[in-house]
């Protein structure tokens, strides 16, 4: 049972927990030696409660809560609502107001993040049958084709490892052989943003109404591990088929949808994005950037050359040499953040957000988008420059003004960008558009950006663009004269 | 954001004045010129309609506007005429920083040596004129130029130049009363008295005795270095710093231009400067600039973090003009002298320095033409200059058509300069010494 995946926020574990709260089953006997994977999971059913037990139940309600390892903070608050039919829903508190599930089909998700999502492909298949009660008492028909991939010790314990077959994703859990318990599940999210490890291995059980489910678990997702305990159990809270019913936002999106009128969710046009131009893998192995370039002063007859290079740790150097204004450089060293200029002079400056400058130069940024955005909406389909374009509006989290970006339909990479940039002088609106992108060490470089800003257009025409390869680190080096001001500013 | 330059300044005489200082084509056009006049007629309607500071351009039908023009431009048969209509058009704002530049004078900068395939270099008297009433009257002399080696001292009323009388430019002081046109008049005498190095200018001026004097004078290659910024018309940009005799340092620029040389040399300049009683920083006749130099300058003399000269309103945002404090700073008394030539960045520095009570203002009110602007080039090769912003200084004065007001009133006489004295300089200079009684 994999998890709803919900990419960045950690309400998606819910899946995880969901899942653990439907063991059950009837008691049968182990085999001996090498049983059949159908043989160790309907021994699971039994050892749980047994089939009778699980099939008076017709729906069952949980409150589920995960916190940190070391018990100080709530990661996870939910309750969660399934059914024997498949029909679920899961209403989320932390960490923010969200809820998803499946009714009539329809797997869906509302977050106060990104609104409505209809999730589709392997997604919605693996929501499905995360909605049903007890999954491994219906491995016959989900899980056909599982198999037994050996016996593994797991927290102590000798375990039959399962292979649930087929599935979209791997998907093992790993059975005591001397209880016939669940001991471990791992598997994948699906989502928007990719495949993220997930599972849990479980420490407590405890027997509710006939049936016995885990009650503490240690549950990871990704590199975060967190322990997830059922806080309460109910079961037949949810006699009709309605009480499953989505909520009204999302009856009028897929009535929209249906009549073709419905507008993709933004989440999943942003990660488009990030999978069209090379993936998260791709950004992930971004070390080093060395771009050259021209910048043009649209209607000012100004041309300029500028040069950046950029490298892990927060370290940049930019220079942009104007005619008639002279050399105007930034860097910093990963420690002291630093611009100058002939008309303003040298200056130590707070850190610089460099991805204000529409060069990436910071893979995190792209691709751990969610930790610096609240909320997220598309808005409209439009046509800008002749592309045919999405419209999505993104709430940052510190407070800025909202960003509104535009993707190419056709592409899916990022047309567009419009945000209120913070400078020393203000908050100027700057609008950049992104084109000519190149395939360059794997990932889609836009190598020419439009820009207007108070005013001004400028065009940053890239002749290169290298990523990956190796920099002289003295490039990164402070300058004596700001070094000096910033040991001066801080005796001050 | 780029200010007035004075060659800006002369072609807006022109236009108002009807005085053509500029060499134009006068001709019938061709269907093509008519087709390149009519988009630029367009886009400098559409411009001013996008990008002027008030989205109600100050309560014009602009559409209306558009309508009535259009068919005259069609109609035109020249292009002065051209430009008559488009600067009677954006002479409607009744804002300064607006104006069509003729493209001939960007022909210099396009090709330099196109006309007669070597560039001609120019040359200077050594004269700074200066309008003092309804006199215009030799400002100051550069030292050992050629105006020098004839004996020109400051005072000496300038009667005719290259046998035109300079009357009939003083004369449309007599209608025109206010200061951009005073600004206007000094300058078109400048550039009457500056030409080819190689080509000598007659004077007849009228000394301190009240005697005629007929004077051949050769030119010589200007002061400063020629700089290149954008659409601007070339400029030669020249910096000067001495010690008074009681050693207040004394830092005169023609331009706010330059920075990768003039800030250095500022910075050098106020180091010298360290120990002495007090600064005036000369901004008399300095039509501005690159605005962010403003805010570079006023960090040299001002060493807290967060203030700021002014604000600049644009359409679409607010932009401060926030103050840099330099490592080092002088804190010493600063004195700032300004006239009628003092504009645009001028006034923002000397206007929020002012404001914050960092400097004291000596001479006459600025030219309160501080509406920073931008030059675009048309299809029909001029150039169209148009304000972007509304400025006021950070106490929230609006010094568009108001200027700098000084703290200390002080009007150049022909009698001072005759008797070898900038009355001042003088007052800054005995304000700085009061600072230490």
């Amino acid at each position: 049972m994999s998890g709803f995946a919900r990419p960045g926020a950690s309400w998606i574990l819910i899946a995880a927990v969901f899942a653990s709260c439907l063991l059950a089953c009837s008691l049968s006997a182990a085999p001996a030696s090498s049983p059949t994977a159908g043989a160790i999971l309907d021994r699971y059913v039994k050892v749980t409660g047994g089939a009778a037990a699980w099939h008076a139940k017709r729906s069952e309600r949980d409150e589920i809560e995960g916190r940190t390892l070391d018990g100080e903070r709530v990661v996870l608050r939910a309750t969660v609502a399934i059914s024997r039919r498949g029909d679920s829903f899961s209403d989320i508190q932390v960490p923010q107001k969200a809820s998803e599930g499946v009714y009539n089909g329809i797997a869906w998700a509302l977050s106060e993040f990104s609104g409505v999502r209809i999730k589709n492909g392997m997604e919605r298949e693996e929501a499905m049958r995360d909605s049903r009660m007890l999954e491994e008492a219906d491995w016959r028909s989900l899980y056909p084709k599982s198999r037994l991939a050996g016996i593994e010790t797991i927290a102590g314990q000798r375990c039959y490892k399962v292979l649930l077959l087929p599935s979209p994703v791997e998907k093992a859990e790993w059975f005591s052989v001397s209880s016939g318990l669940l001991v471990r599940r791992a598997s994948y999210e699906i989502s928007t943003s990719g495949d993220t490890p997930a599972g849990y291995t479980v420490e407590e059980w405890a027997e509710h109404d006939g049936v016995v489910q885990p009650r503490v678990m240690l549950a990871w997702r990704g590199d975060f591990q967190y322990r997830l305990a059922i806080l309460s159990t109910a079961f037949n809270t949810h006699p009709q088929r309605e009480d499953f019913a989505y909520p009204p936002e999302v009856a009028e999106y897929v009535a929209a949808d249906r009549a073709g009128k419905a507008l993709p969710n933004a989440e999943e046009i942003v990660e488009r994005h990030i999978f069209e131009s090379g993936g998260p893998e791709a950004y992930e192995m971004l070390r080093t950037q060395q771009i050259t370039g021209t910048l043009t002063f649209v209607a000012r007859n100004i041309e300029a050359r500028t040069e950046t290079w950029a490298a892990s740790g927060g370290r940049y150097y930019q220079s942009t040499d104007i005619a008639g204004l002279g050399k105007q450089e930034e860097g910093s060293d990963g420690r002291i953040a630093w611009d100058r200029s002939p008309a303003i002079g040298p200056r130590v400056r707070p850190r610089k957000n460099p991805g204000a400058l529409g060069i990436t130069l910071d893979a995190a940024g792209v691709i751990a988008w969610r930790l610096l955005i609240e909320q997220v909406r598309t808005e409209a389909e439009e046509q800008i420059d002749g592309h045919d374009c999405y419209r999505v509006r993104l709430v940052p989290r510190n407070g800025t003004g909202d960003m509104i970006r535009w993707y190419d339909r056709a592409t899916g990479l990022l047309y567009r960008s419009s945000l209120a940039a913070r400078t020393d002088m203000g908050e100027v609106p700057v609008v950049m558009t992104f084109e000519e992108y190149r395939d360059i060490a794997g990932v889609k470089w836009p190598t020419r950006i439009r820009t207007t800003a108070s005013g001004q257009d400028t065009v940053f025409a890239a002749d290169e663009v290298k990523l990956n390869e190796p920099l002289d680190d003295a490039v990164f080096d402070v300058p004596p004269e700001i070094r000096d001001l910033a040991q001066k500013k801080a005796l001050e | 954001m780029s200010s007035r330059r004075p060659t800006l300044i002369l072609l807006i005489a022109a236009a108002v004045c009807g005085l053509i200082l500029a060499q134009t084509t006068v001709g019938q056009l061709t269907p093509k010129q008519k087709a390149d006049n009519l988009e630029s007629f367009e886009i400098v309607w559409r411009t001013v309609r996008d990008r002027h500071p008030d989205p109600n351009l100050n309560g014009l039908n602009w559409l209306a506007i558009h309508d009535s023009t259009k068919p005259a431009i069609e109609q035109a048969r020249s292009m002065p005429e051209v430009r008559r209509i488009l600067s009677d058009m954006i002479g409607k704002l009744a804002a300064s920083h607006y104006a069509i530049i003729p493209g001939d004078l960007y022909k210099e900068i396009d090709n330099p040596t196109a006309q007669s395939g070597k560039s001609v270099e120019e040359g200077s008297s050594g004269i700074v004129p200066l309008i003092v009433g309804n006199k215009a009257v030799v400002g100051s002399v550069e030292p050992d130029s050629p105006a020098a080696q004839a004996g020109l001292r400051p005072g000496m009323v300038l009667d005719s130049i290259n046998g035109a009388k300079i009357d009939p430019s003083l004369r449309l002081l007599d209608d025109l009363k206010d200061q951009e046109s005073h600004r206007i008049v000094e300058q078109s005498v400048t550039r009457k008295l500056d030409g080819p190095a190689n080509e000598a200018v007659t004077l007849d001026v009228i000394d301190e005795q009240g005697r005629a004097k007929h004077i051949e004078l050769g030119r010589t290659p200007p002061k400063g270095t020629l700089v290149h910024f954008g659409n601007l018309p070339e400029t030669r940009v020249y910096f000067e710093s001495r010690a008074l005799p009681d050693a207040t340092g004394y830092i005169h620029f023609n331009e706010f231009l330059d920075p990768g040389s003039m800030m250095p040399k500022l910075e050098t300049a106020l180091k010298g400067f360290a120990q002495a009683p007090g600064v005036i920083l000369d901004l008399r006749g300095n039509p501005g600039g690159i605005g962010l130099m403003a805010m570079g300058i006023a960090g040299f003399f001002i060493d807290q973090e967060g203030l700021k000269l002014g604000e600049m309103k644009m359409r679409e945002t607010t932009l401060k003009f926030v103050i840099f404090p330099r490592p080092e700073t002088y804190a010493g008394p600063l004195a700032i002298l300004i006239d009628e030539g003092s504009a645009s960045t001028s006034e923002i520095l000397a206007g929020g320095l002012q404001d914050l009570k960092r400097a004291r203002i000596f001479g006459v009110r600025s030219a309160g033409a501080a509406l920073p602007s931008d030059i675009i080039r048309l299809p029909n090769g001029d150039g169209f200059q148009y304000a972007q912003a509304l400025y006021t200084s950070v106490s929230g004065k609006v010094l568009e058509g108001r200027g700098v007001t000084p703290d200390v009133v002080v009007q150049q006489t022909q009698e001072a300069l005759l008797s070898g004295h900038d009355l001042v300089i003088e007052a800054a200079d005995e304000w700085i010494r009061s600072t230490r009684r």
